[in-house]
């Protein structure tokens, strides 16, 4: 890049002014103190970076409106633009003008001068005087850094910076150390982690801890358990020394009890139960005995009763008693019988008088009227009707067939007369038979014809038929004679020959039966026949019908007069039959008159009523016969009864004198009834004796119990008597008293003892002593069980306070806690540690890297121009390293450090370094370099050489020189050079 | 009657676990966050007592067997033997935190408690008056890791029982961002037929599936800055047509993030002023642990590298300790720093920046975290983390360089 023009509009003291830097790359401008050198240098750095708003302010011309220009710039890329700035217009931004007219912002022209800052480019690109008198600051031992950092990036900051992040990074950490922060909170943490673990063993125990409470509680229950048998023990010991007393009593009664029988019994309360039972004996004797004296008394009374019932024939009475009533209904039935029988007489006799025929009972009495006899009369009644009826009848009949057969003879006369002839009727019939013949004839010639037509084809076929057969078997003749002669077969020609005359044979036969079927076919010749006309034929027909429907008639007649004949001579006959039947019954009737003289006064008609009457009336005398043997029948039985009753009298009481059958009767009710009493008053007594037969049965059998139980009881107690019984009753009572003695012992003892136990003790008594000394052990024994459980029970009671404790201790919990939040912490130290290391190896890294990068070359060209400067006095320049800092070799090849070197040869060092710089830094920048009377310590001969320099530079970079040296005007040519006055006119240099 | 069940599901309890990021607590601020984890479980047990619960599920990890404390357990056996005085049974399963076989305390836990034993699903009947009404299916972890598939192991039992309850400590097969125990895919679980899906392990709580509920019921207290807002159970009540369940908040301690703008400060006050009262304005039931993000510019920078906003966090701690539900912001990080740009065209801050993509393996850093002692207690730094330092190393190496 390259700074063509700058036209300033107003800036500082500039106002209006123009100045070329285009002819020439290395321009020196001149001037004074205070002639503006520094004011241009501003304006320029304005029109690249710009100014903040206060600095613009501060160059606002005091004699014009105007701030601001524009900057011609030549750019490699793209050519020429200018940048302009116009005082706060768009707070200081610049404007850009590309030849092609476009126009642009801050932002690309920021872009072109690849982002460098105003600060940067002063820092590189610029240097004054002004630096130099910087140096002068800085500590000797420090140049060589400072050389560094100026080397590096233009600041004097980096080492600084390094230094003091150096520092921190130490009060932080250090690997071995033990002071900073973290080597500190390391060692919390190292000591927490510590008690951590010490604080888990002790919570660990909990386990341990929890184990023994469990092993002390199954000791305790153990010892416990122990004791109290122990204590039972001793309890038992002190018993047995306190029941040695009773003891001996025991075995004392056992003794005695040996004495007694071993296997004894004796029934329960045995005394007691044996005089309830004698006592229960005493009322049962007594009972007994007044049962049999009743007995006796009873008895006694009875045969009394029976004696005197014995005395009378009961039954016998007791029947008469009983027909007594029957004998009295007879009496009464006989009275009724007679009145009956006087009214049948009354009836009779009315009867008979109503009748009138003088007939009396006694009369009447001797007929008989047989059961038929009412049939009979009725009959005769009835056939005398019948006959009169008839022959009435048959008269009538008579003379109506004879007027009839008079009527049927007429008729017939009349139809004779209208018959047709004979001849004349055989006449029509053979016209007739004629026209029948010739309808016959004229079919059976139709028929002929259709068969003839039918045989003419027939024949036509047949006769083919036969000539191809006839040339069949001529062929084959030919054909086997032919093959006879070929093979010389010759028996071939016999065939042949056969089939000739087979052929011919067949042929023959046809023609033979065609001929006859011709024969029988011929057309036979019709006969002539005469006609009948149709007129002829039908009279002839009509009058053969009337003569046949005449016939009919006639022969009609004739019947019907045969059959009134024959009704008629019927007639005669039944006459005579019924007039026989007559006579027949007028003789019967005669007959019952004799039979029965009263009906000679009676009409025949009246004769079934009468018998009726009759038969009324001989009924009722018939009752009254019946009635009088009914009578005579009562009237013996009486007879009877009263015998009977007389002959009973008589015999039991042979005294008495009774005068009527009553009065009999009367009696012999009393006496049944006085015997009836006696019977029931027997059969009380006979109760009441089976009463006390009983009771004395039942007595005797619980008499015989209750000694059954005492023999029993006798048995039981092995005795054979009373006397026996008593005796065992005493044994048995010794022995139960001893026995009671024993269990009252073992009672007071058995609370103490078991049975098995006490047993024991019974067969093998213990000694006193013994038992003593025994006692004493066991209550030491006890003692020293207690104690030992006592001991226990403090154990399981700290056990547990602590393992409660430590459930309530927090201090594990706690700690992680408090190690967490440390170790937190030692994070948080450890990143911001982390932080500065990195602050701190980024910027010695990329210290490292960019000298690496640069500084070489920055060295080369230091060498180069600090060699010229010093005019090869000094001939060589070295990078600081890790121990040593910036080293100069001089012509003699001793090696200087900075701080050994003058001040002059120090700046000299700086300003071929900051050239150095510039030049490495523009190879790739290529911005133009601003150079302020930066040898004002120089003297003319090294100024000369600073200007070579300078030159030799200017060929690839563009060099603004500032300076108020005169003598430095002297080496610089003059179309170089720019004066800066007071009154320099608006355009300079026009050359 | 209807049919009816209603239990508390929780997984997670890590009782007495320590809490991470956490340093320069206040005293009384220390003993709360200690005492966190205990306290929830107390919450817990009151929400279950004043809601009549049938029984609580607790699904794994209800303590750390790596820092197992004592007190942890007590603790613990103290809670149940308050629900048992309500008549409030508990299901338990073990999980990898709490492996049967790294137990080492031999606590007894009163009658109430159902423990699944072993890594065999099995189950429990549930009988409320004489009536068997729900089966608790579960399985604990007997070592460190389960890494098989259980989902399909799970089998419904007696169908005449109207509800089935599963119990699994695991998470599910794609999800890789934690230790994958018992890996499990949703569909699975669908189709064993269960009423509810007790899940446990993912301490972020999340509903995978409605109908029949799979839900992770995340933690009950939160521990570190991941584990933010409210943290607690889920209430569940099953009718055998209906379920219903319910979030409880129950963390005794809560963290929060929040972001604050302070790009427009010029001055320390400022910041102090917007930082109090932004802090002022955060609803907390509960003491929070704040985890504050700063968006600034150059200026924050500076004051966070000459540790100024260091000493201001340190006294707006200070000031907010004393209250009820204290405030503490444990961390702070200054995000979308704008940095000293016009200082790009500086050729060494250009090889600077170009050095620090090198810095990728903390190598220069291992003088601390290979430390001998220091490594012990060290987490390994991630990327991010290193990153983090690079960035914050940048910005304090420019401000020294250039603002100072």
């Amino acid at each position: 890049m390259k700074i063509l023009q700058a036209r300033i509009y107003g800036f500082g003291k500039w106002v209006d002014y123009e100045i070329d830097f285009s002819k020439h790359s290395f321009i020196t401008i001149f001037g004074h103190n205070e002639s503006g050198k520094s004011t241009l240098q501003r304006f320029l750095q304005f029109m690249l970076f710009g100014l903040p708003p206060k600095q613009r302010k501060y160059y606002q011309p005091k004699d014009s409106s105007k701030m601001g220009g524009r900057l011609f710039i030549l750019d490699t890329e793209i050519g020429e633009y200018s940048i302009e700035r116009i005082g706060d217009a768009n707070n200081g931004a610049a404007k850009c003008f590309t030849p092609d007219g476009k126009e642009y912002d801050e932002s690309w022209l920021k872009e072109r001068l690849h982002s460098i800052d105003e600060k940067t480019y002063r820092a590189i690109f610029s240097f004054s005087a002004m630096d130099l008198n910087d140096l002068q600051d800085v500590k000797e031992e420090e140049i060589s850094e400072v050389l560094l950092g100026i080397g590096l990036s233009g600041s004097t900051k980096i080492y600084s910076v390094e230094k003091r992040l150096e520092q921190q990074i130490g009060e932080f950490f250090k690997p071995y150390g033990k002071n900073p922060i973290i080597n500190q909170q390391l060692q919390t943490l190292e000591r927490l982690q510590r008690e951590i673990k010490e604080l888990k063993e002790e919570e660990a125990e909990y386990r341990e801890k929890k184990n023994a409470i469990h092993r002390i509680k199954g000791d305790i229950t153990l010892l416990e358990k122990t004791i109290k048998e122990e204590k039972e023990r001793q309890f038992q010991l002190e018993k047995l020394i306190q029941a040695f007393p009773q003891i001996e009593e025991y075995i004392g009664l056992q003794n005695r009890l040996k004495e007694l029988p071993e296997e004894f019994y004796f029934p329960e309360d045995g005394m007691e139960r044996i005089e309830s039972l004698k006592r229960e004996l005493i009322p049962l004797e007594s009972e007994i005995k007044l049962a049999i004296r009743n007995r006796e008394i009873f008895q006694k009374e009875m045969e009394k009763l029976e004696g005197q019932n014995s005395e009378i024939s009961f039954i016998e009475a007791k029947k008469i008693i009983t027909q007594s009533n029957e004998y009295q209904d007879m009496e009464k039935e006989k009275k009724v019988v007679r009145e009956r029988v006087d009214q049948l007489h009354r009836e009779i006799r009315s009867k008979l008088s109503n009748l009138n025929l003088g007939l009396e009972m006694e009369q009447l009495s001797h007929y008989q009227l047989p059961f038929h006899l009412e049939k009979d009369w009725n009959h005769y009644r009835i056939s005398i009707e019948s006959i009169t009826r008839e022959m009435r009848q048959i008269k009538e009949n008579t003379q109506l067939q004879q007027a009839k057969l008079e009527r049927i003879t007429e008729e017939l006369s009349r139809v004779e007369s209208s018959q047709l002839t004979a001849d004349k009727r055989s006449e029509l019939e053979g016209i007739l038979e004629l026209h029948h013949e010739s309808q016959l004839l004229e079919i059976v010639q139709k028929e002929h014809y259709h068969k003839q037509e039918k045989w003419k084809k027939t024949k036509l076929q047949k006769r083919k038929r036969l000539n191809a057969l006839w040339i069949g078997s001529l062929f084959l003749g030919v054909v086997t004679a032919a093959l006879s002669f070929i093979t010389d077969q010759f028996w071939l020609i016999n065939i042949s020959v056969l089939s000739l005359i087979v052929g011919l044979l067949q042929w023959f036969l046809g023609v033979k039966s065609i001929q006859n079927m011709d024969k029988m076919l011929e057309p036979n010749t019709t006969t002539p026949f005469r006609t009948i006309s149709v007129e002829e034929r039908r009279s002839a027909e009509s009058l053969l019908l009337q003569e046949q429907e005449i016939l009919r008639e006639k022969e009609l007649l004739q019947d019907k007069l045969l059959d009134t004949e024959i009704q008629l001579q019927q007639l005669t006959e039944k006459q005579v039959v019924i007039e026989n039947q007559q006579d027949e019954l007028m003789e019967r009737i005669a007959l019952e008159k004799t039979k029965y003289p009263f009906l000679e006064h009676v009409d025949l008609n009246y004769w079934p009523e009468l018998y009726h009457t009759l038969k009324g009336i001989l009924d009722q005398i018939k009752q009254i016969d019946e009635l009088y043997n009914q009578d005579r029948d009562i009237s013996q039985k009486l007879d009877v009864y009263h015998n009977l009753l007389d002959k009973f009298i008589e015999k039991h009481y042979p005294s008495s004198n009774f005068k009527s059958y009553i009065s009999k009767l009367e009696f012999l009710g009393n006496e049944i009834s006085a015997y009836q009493d006696r019977e029931q008053q027997i059969q009380q007594l006979k109760i009441r004796l089976q009463d006390i037969e009983n009771q004395v049965q039942e007595k005797t059998i619980s008499y015989e119990l209750v000694e059954e139980r005492i023999i029993s009881l006798f048995s039981k107690a092995n005795a054979k008597d009373e006397e026996e019984f008593y005796k065992r009753y005493r044994e048995w009572k010794e022995q139960t008293e001893l026995l009671e003695s024993c269990r009252r012992i073992a009672t007071q003892i058995s609370s103490y003892f078991t049975s098995e136990k006490w047993n024991n003790i019974i067969e093998n008594p213990p000694s006193r002593s013994k038992v003593e000394l025994e006692l004493k052990e066991c209550v030491q024994l006890i003692k020293h069980l207690e104690e030992e459980l006592g001991q226990k029970r403090q154990q399981l009671a700290n056990l547990t306070v602590e393992l409660q404790n430590l459930e309530k201790s927090e201090s594990y919990s706690k700690t992680i806690h408090v190690f967490q939040m440390e170790k937190e912490r030692l994070h948080k130290l450890a990143r911001k540690w982390a932080v500065l290391k990195t602050a701190k190896e980024l910027l010695s890294e990329t210290k490292h890297q960019y000298r690496d990068k640069y500084l070489t070359r920055v060295l080369e060209k230091t060498t180069q121009y600090f060699r010229n400067l010093t005019d090869h006095q000094y001939v060589q320049v070295f990078s600081p390293t890790a121990d040593k800092p910036f080293m100069v070799e001089n012509s003699n090849k001793i090696r200087f450090s900075v701080k050994e070197l003058s001040q002059g040869t120090i700046n000299q060092l700086y300003v071929s370094l900051r050239l150095a710089i510039s030049e490495v830094m523009s190879e790739k920048f290529h911005l133009p370099f601003i150079i302020d009377d930066a040898f004002v310590h120089f003297d003319k001969l090294r100024n000369k050489r600073m200007l070579e320099i300078l030159e030799s530079i200017s060929k690839n970079h563009q060099i603004l020189f500032f300076t108020c040296k005169q003598d430095v005007l002297e080496e610089i040519p003059i179309q170089n050079l720019v004066h800066l006055t007071n009154h320099i006119p608006l355009v300079e240099n026009k050359w | 009657m209807k049919k009816k069940i209603s239990f508390i599901h929780a997984a997670d309890l890590h009782l007495d676990s320590p809490f991470n990021g956490l340093s320069d607590l206040h005293e009384t601020q220390f003993q709360e966050v200690r005492e966190s984890t205990f306290k929830a479980l107390e919450n817990l047990v009151t929400t279950a007592i004043k809601r009549e619960v049938d029984f609580i599920v607790l699904v794994g990890d209800l303590f750390d067997n790596d820092k197992q404390s004592l007190k942890a357990q007590i603790k613990l056996r103290n809670a149940f033997e308050k629900l048992q005085a309500h008549q409030i049974d508990v299901y338990v399963s073990y999980g990898n935190h709490d492996y049967t076989s790294g137990n080492i305390y031999p606590i007894t836990y009163p009658e109430n408690v159902h423990i699944f034993q072993d890594e065999q699903v099995r189950s429990f009947t549930y009988v409320k008056d004489n009536t068997p009404l729900a089966m608790i299916y579960g399985f604990s972890y007997e070592n460190r890791a389960v890494i098989h598939n259980k989902a399909h192991e799970y089998k419904k039992g007696d169908a005449t029982i109207p509800f089935h309850i599963a119990m699994l400590h695991g998470s599910i097969e794609s999800n890789t961002d934690h230790d994958t125990y018992a890996p499990f895919q949703v569909g699975q679980l669908v189709q064993a037929d269960f009423d509810y899906w007790a899940l446990g392990h993912i301490h972020k709580r999340e509903i995978l599936k409605e109908n029949p509920y799979i839900i992770y019921p995340g933690n009950i207290q939160g521990r570190n800055r991941k584990e933010i807002g409210p943290k607690g159970c889920y209430y569940v009540e099953l009718t055998e047509t209906q379920q219903l369940v319910e979030f409880v908040p129950l963390q005794a301690v809560q963290y929060h993030t929040l972001t604050v703008d302070l790009v427009d400060c010029d001055s320390i006050h400022q910041v102090e002023e917007i930082l109090t009262n932004t802090l002022k304005k955060i609803p907390a039931s509960v003491p929070q642990l704040l985890d504050v993000s700063i968006r600034g510019g150059t200026k924050l920078w500076e004051w966070k590298n000459d540790d100024v906003l260091d000493e201001l966090i340190e006294i707006i701690n200070e000031s907010f300790s004393s209250q009820r539900n204290w405030l503490y912001i444990f961390r702070y990080s200054v995000i979308e720093g704008e940095t000293v740009h016009q200082l790009e065209g500086d050729y060494f801050i250009g090889e600077i920046k170009n050095k620090l993509e090198e810095f990728t393996g903390g190598e220069h850093i291992s003088e601390i975290y290979q430390h001998k002692e220091a490594r012990k207690y060290l987490d390994h730094l991630d990327a991010d983390e290193l990153k983090e330092i690079n960035k914050e190393a940048y910005e304090l190496l420019i401000h020294k360089l250039f603002q100072e």
